[in-house]
């Protein structure tokens, strides 16, 4: 584990632990494995970034702070010179094979638990609102909405919109949807909308949502797939088969057509889209969109080069340097919304000692890794919050992989001569095993003994649940808001908090995050909460993740964000 | 009465007299005329002595990662070069063979002796010990072997022990089985009823009488499971179920190795790669050898 950005099975979303488990050579007998270990994963990310922790690699980084996007996407420089939007008038028509990193489990969102299943969704799906490059929230099934008050939202829909059932999209849609992820028991959606009280039809293109208490990240939370819109009808027509044939559901730009597991997705042109492109043209400009899932990045990497598939989000992070300078694939790169870190179970030895967590936190070296292992395509880090968001706190470096300042911890954790620890790592991860090598030799340097133990995805996550644990990696896909990165992880009683934490001053601050919306004010809060956290250390984070788009040259018009979906109603093929 | 005591007694010596002479199993003359037995002896005895010999032959420690000297061609410092995290490709396999060869041995040990153990109490006692014993070994055979060795190291918890009981309880069947069967062979042969006659004890007869008798098989069996327990081993060690890193063994390093192909990095892989090509074939050659030297119809062609 560690590494990766995505995925999550139990919970909405949860660590990511991206298990790519790659055929034996050697020695077979891996394919019965490779079904079960491919458990969640994704791409092993890496990055770039802006300018803080001068990461090396790549020419192409975005702009020095907070957003993300892709305003300038990185090409790769003279040959691939293909991403500028004056490329031509767009080209209706083609099909597009898209990579995706995990099969996935449903094409639900109420039970949806990985996040590469968001690739396609995003794609068949429309939500009330979305986000552009910037993160910014923008209309979109929503066309505008206000808040009277803080618990209070009213939604005004965009009307003339139908489902691919032919059915119309209305304020009984939007009500029979919230109602669904709220109250379905299978949903895995409650958690990012729980404070729903009431959602009411006003008339047929207004909606008004009751919150039982002020919640700041909820329109962010209504971009993902707590805010996607099905068609009743085809959901009540698809009953226990709607998960795997979600025939007519959407109002995206695709629709769905065959699902064969383990194989393709195939997604057709939405004739009736109701997004036009600049100049009026009717989207999406593809006839179909088609999604192989390929967990092995360095097989998807060899498939994208030889143009069997077109478009992809992961690569391994040794492959950046190579494929940007490469002219048979376009690669953008920009910040992302992950984080990456070890986390420590605070009500065991040894890690219940404070100190004994900051020496861990303090004798990682941060730059090496990112260097050794991710090839400066991952920037250095120290807390969840990435330099993709608003939140971000540029300033916040408290460990410095001093080897002394280790052992001044060790001291004070009454533990001067080193301790002894088992880590669980997920096996069948070649970045996860560098990393933990070379993690275990910086520790060893301060005297602290790091013990590798491998074990299956799966197994690991149920144990950091249940606390069975001393130490394990967190790779987080990361949310729009801070507030997913940060609040179930480290609020006491979180859903996703393995490592048992509990600060009465983090609770209070993280729940002040939730109360306000002013962004400034929340913008304080994270940065106080940030500084506590990262010095009680529950979790000792190390790195940020790039968000990537790798493409065909012929491929036109994409755009990378933050989030790494891959959008292609505005796609076409040169 | 008198009269059979006495045949019987007469008899015996008579039987025992057509008793195959223990073999010399090896003889420089056969041996000679095998060239892949002296080639494969050799290898493998050269490489025992590495394995033995890694500290003095390795001068940096193969566990310990140099950073900096990450990813580096063949050079004369490094023969075959570095890995991603700045260790010496050679050095890693060198000390790799003292997993590879402890799993292969070990493994195979623990496998042909309670193989052996069950198929001779099967076979000599028949029975509903022959039936019982059977139906377990059916059902552990039932499984496919590598999903069999995963499933227990799982089970047990990873880590180089675990991994050399899985393999050996993989290998059980096998023995037992072919034990089993020349068991059933050599039990009915005159001279080990003749044994029993003069009041061997089941004991005696079994490991003194029967045992020698049906080596042969067991050790081609063996020279052969043991280039199974090697690829086994690095089986596990790439789904990360051996011995765990930063441990240098063959399976683990070539997978680990294998990422990097495509970035050009041959190197990586060039350790471990021909360590296992090497060790497998030698052993392999070694086994066909010996079925070779101890088959009697082959010996005099």
């Amino acid at each position: 584990m560690t590494k990766q950005v995505e995925s999550n099975q139990m919970n909405h979303g949860r660590v990511s632990r991206r298990l790519v488990l790659r055929g034996v050579a050697a020695a077979g007998a891996t394919s019965a494995l490779g079904a079960l270990l491919a458990a969640c994963g994704s791409s092993s990310s890496a990055t770039n970034t802006p300018k803080p922790a001068a990461t090396t690699g790549a020419a192409g980084t975005t702009a020095p702070a907070a957003t993300t996007g892709s305003s300038a996407p990185t090409t790769a420089p003279a040959a691939g010179a293909t991403t500028a939007p004056a490329a031509g008038a767009p080209k209706k028509g083609g099909k597009l094979r898209a990579a995706q990193s995990n099969e996935n489990a449903t094409l639900d969102p109420l039970t949806s638990g990985f996040v590469s299943e968001r690739q396609a969704y995003y794609n068949m799906y429309d939500s009330l609102v979305a986000i552009d490059t910037n993160l910014k929230i923008i209309p979109s099934l929503a066309e505008s909405w206000e808040t009277p008050d803080p618990k209070t939202y009213i939604f005004h829909l965009r009307k003339g919109v139908k489902f691919h059932d032919g059915t119309d999209f209305n304020a009984d849609a939007v009500k029979f949807n919230l109602d669904r992820y709220l109250n379905e028991k299978t949903s895995a959606r409650v958690g990012e909308i729980s404070f729903i009280d009431t959602t009411s039809v006003v008339d047929p293109y207004t909606v008004k949502v009751a919150l039982k208490k002020p919640f700041a990240p909820f329109l962010a939370n209504l971009v993902d797939r707590a805010g996607m819109m099905l068609s009743p009808a085809a959901v009540k027509a698809g009953g226990a088969d709607f998960s795997r044939k979600p025939v007519g559901a959407g109002t995206g730009a695709f629709k769905f057509v065959e699902w064969v597991n383990n194989d393709h997705l195939t997604l057709e042109r939405n004739p009736n889209y109701w997004k036009k492109d600049a100049s009026g043209n009717p989207l999406p400009y593809l006839d179909q969109v088609i999604y192989h899932p390929i967990t092995d990045s360095t097989v998807m990497l060899a498939n994208l080069k030889t143009g069997d598939i077109d478009a992809s989000y992961y690569i391994p992070p040794k492959d950046v340097a190579g494929t940007k300078a490469s002219s048979e694939i376009v690669l953008r790169q920009a910040p992302g919304l992950s984080f990456d870190a070890f986390e420590f179970n605070t009500l065991k030895e040894p890690f219940n000692k404070k100190e004994l967590r900051q020496a861990v936190a303090e004798a990682i070296d941060r730059a090496q890794i990112t260097k050794t292992v991710y090839f400066g395509t991952e920037q250095v880090g120290y807390g969840p919050i990435p330099p993709s968001s608003w939140a971000f706190d540029p300033t916040l470096t408290p460990y410095t992989g001093s080897v002394d300042k280790a052992k001044a911890y060790l001291k004070a954790g009454g533990k001067p001569d080193g301790f002894t620890f088992e880590y669980l790592l997920a096996g069948g991860n070649p970045v996860g095993l560098q990393l933990l090598q070379l993690v275990k030799d910086q520790l060893a340097k301060a005297g602290i003994t790091l013990n590798i133990t491998q074990s299956d995805a799966p197994k690991i996550q149920a144990d950091a649940r249940a606390g069975n644990f001393q130490a394990t990696g967190y790779g987080w896909s990361g949310r729009i808001d801070p507030d997913g990165n940060i609040y179930n992880q480290l609020h006491t009683g979180g859903g996703l908090a393995d490592t048992k934490y509990s600060n009465p001053q983090v609770d209070d601050l993280l729940d002040k995050t939730r109360a306000t919306s002013d962004q400034a004010q929340r913008k304080d809060f994270f940065q106080q909460v940030q500084k506590l956290i990262v010095d009680d250390a529950p979790m000792a984070w190390w790195g940020f993740a790039s968000s990537y788009l790798l493409t065909r040259p012929n491929v036109q018009g994409m755009q990378l964000y933050a989030d790494y979906i891959m959008r292609f109603d505005v796609a076409w093929l040169k | 009465m008198a009269e059979t005591a006495a045949a019987r007694t007469t008899a015996a010596p008579v039987a025992l007299s057509v008793a195959p002479k223990p073999r010399r199993l090896f003889s420089w003359r056969t041996v000679r005329r095998q060239p892949r037995f002296l080639i494969g002896a050799t290898f493998i005895g050269f490489l025992i002595l590495l394995a033995l010999a890694a500290p003095l032959i390795v001068r940096t420690d193969p566990k310990v990662s140099h950073p900096d000297d990450g990813i580096q061609r063949p050079s004369i410092h490094h023969l075959m070069g570095t890995d991603d995290l700045g260790r010496d490709v050679l050095g890693r396999a060198i000390y790799g063979a003292r997993v590879s060869l402890a799993v292969g041995l070990i493994a195979v040990g623990i496998g042909l002796i309670t193989g052996v153990t069950l198929g001779m109490t099967a076979g000599y006692k028949g029975g509903w010990a022959d039936l019982l014993i059977l139906r377990v070994i059916d059902a552990l055979l039932a499984f496919p072997a590598l999903l069999l060795a995963i499933s227990i190291t799982s089970a047990l918890g990873p880590n180089l022990r675990n991994t050399m009981i899985a393999i050996g309880v993989v290998a059980i069947p096998i023995y037992a089985r072919l034990t089993r069967g020349q068991v059933l062979q050599v039990k009915e042969r005159e001279y080990i009823e003749a044994a029993r006659t003069v009041g061997a004890s089941q004991t005696r007869v079994a490991f003194r009488h029967i045992l020698p008798n049906i080596l042969n098989p067991l050790i081609v069996q063996a020279s052969l499971s043991i280039a199974f327990a090697i690829l086994a081993e690095a089986s596990l060690s790439f789904l990360g179920l051996g011995a765990q890193p930063p441990t240098p063994t063959w399976g683990a390093d070539i997978n680990h190795a294998r990422d990097y192909l495509s970035n050009g990095y041959w190197w990586m892989s060039l350790g471990p790669g021909l360590a296992i090509l090497l060790t497998v074939f030698s052993f392999n050659l070694l086994g066909d050898s010996i079925r070779d030297i101890l088959d009697p119809r082959l010996r005099d062609r």
